[in-house]
């Protein structure tokens, strides 16, 4: 994998994945780590230091969408299964927690303040997961498939965007 | 020991200001994002949507051979527009300010910058993109 300047085009860093090309690629907001899927295993590494952190056996295909660093880039949320989500802490290389929610998940997106891991579900159902145990605090019916999730820049709301066209945003009460 | 009651004095000023601060810190990192309050504040009809920036909420929608790239946050509805070459993925800064296409065909990633549409590098995979 290449990473470029973008503006000028200079190649900054070329990565290389343990096991070949990876479908899905992510690096952690602090650049220290890169996780990347290929065929139903996701490889977490450290290209710095040349080191493979973890190898995580996934029995459903990742993509840009369905899985996130937290913001400390300790930690990483991934769909282990269609309806199933693991967090895995990168420094302890281990398992924290594996929630099943019952449904096809699509997107996962980590608020920036890392208390909460947002699911976006094919039935239109957010799911607001607390990070720290894995409990469901809330879950929101939207009324169409999730396709992906984003953030406004202060934080305070989020778009949901349907994967058939359109999108909703929710947020605090307007008074 | 008037001078000691001063240092006293003193101390206990400093223990003071320093609890004021602490009690701002708190009130400054209040979190942001409460889930019990959120409720629908905005719906709009758009086309299928391809990729989303992160944190800034752009996106791409496909048009008539080509990917629009619009802007939510910001209430435009245009802001550059990227011709189509054969397959391709796209991945988006988080700002929403730049997307990178690969395209398969001819193997290369170029950049745009998608605030008002301009190509800002390009660049040729010689085998792959591993």
């Amino acid at each position: 994998m290449r990473i470029v300047h973008a503006r000028t085009g200079a190649l900054i860093e070329t990565v290389t994945a343990p096991r070949g090309v990876a479908v899905l690629a992510h690096r952690s907001p602090n650049g220290k780590y890169v996780a990347g899927q290929l065929g139903e295993t996701i490889d977490i590494w450290e290209p710095a230091a040349g080191k493979e952190i973890a190898s995580l056996a996934m029995s459903v295909s990742n993509d840009v969408q369905s899985a996130d660093f937290d913001p400390s880039s300790r930690r990483i949320a991934v769909r282990q299964t269609r309806s199933t989500i693991l967090l895995f802490d990168i420094e302890k290389a281990t398992e924290l927690w594996s929630v099943d929610l019952g449904e096809p998940i699509r997107c996962l997106l980590f608020h920036r303040q890392g208390r909460y891991l947002l699911a976006g579900a094919e039935s239109g159902n957010l799911f607001v997961i607390d990070a720290a145990s894995g409990k469901t605090e809330r879950t929101i019916a939207v009324g169409f498939p999730i396709g992906a999730i984003s953030f406004a820049p202060d934080g305070t709301q989020v778009i949901l965007f349907n994967m058939r066209g359109g999108y909703k945003t929710l947020g605090p009460a307007r008074r | 020991m008037i001078s000691m009651m001063k240092r006293l004095f003193l101390f206990a000023s400093l223990l003071s200001m320093l609890s004021s601060a602490e009690l701002l810190a708190e009130k400054t990192i209040r979190p942001t994002f409460v889930p019990s309050t959120l409720e629908t504040i905005e719906e709009k009809q758009t086309p299928p949507i391809h990729t989303v920036a992160p944190h800034g909420a752009s996106y791409l929608t496909s048009e008539q051979g080509f990917y629009v790239v619009n802007d939510i946050l910001r209430k435009t509805s245009r802001r550059t527009s990227l011709a189509i070459n054969g397959q391709h993925m796209y991945v988006m800064s988080g700002d929403g300010s730049t997307v990178a296409v690969s395209y398969t065909t001819d193997r290369s990633v170029k950049c745009e910058n998608v605030n008002g549409g301009g190509r800002m590098a390009g660049l040729q995979f010689a085998s792959g993109y591993g």
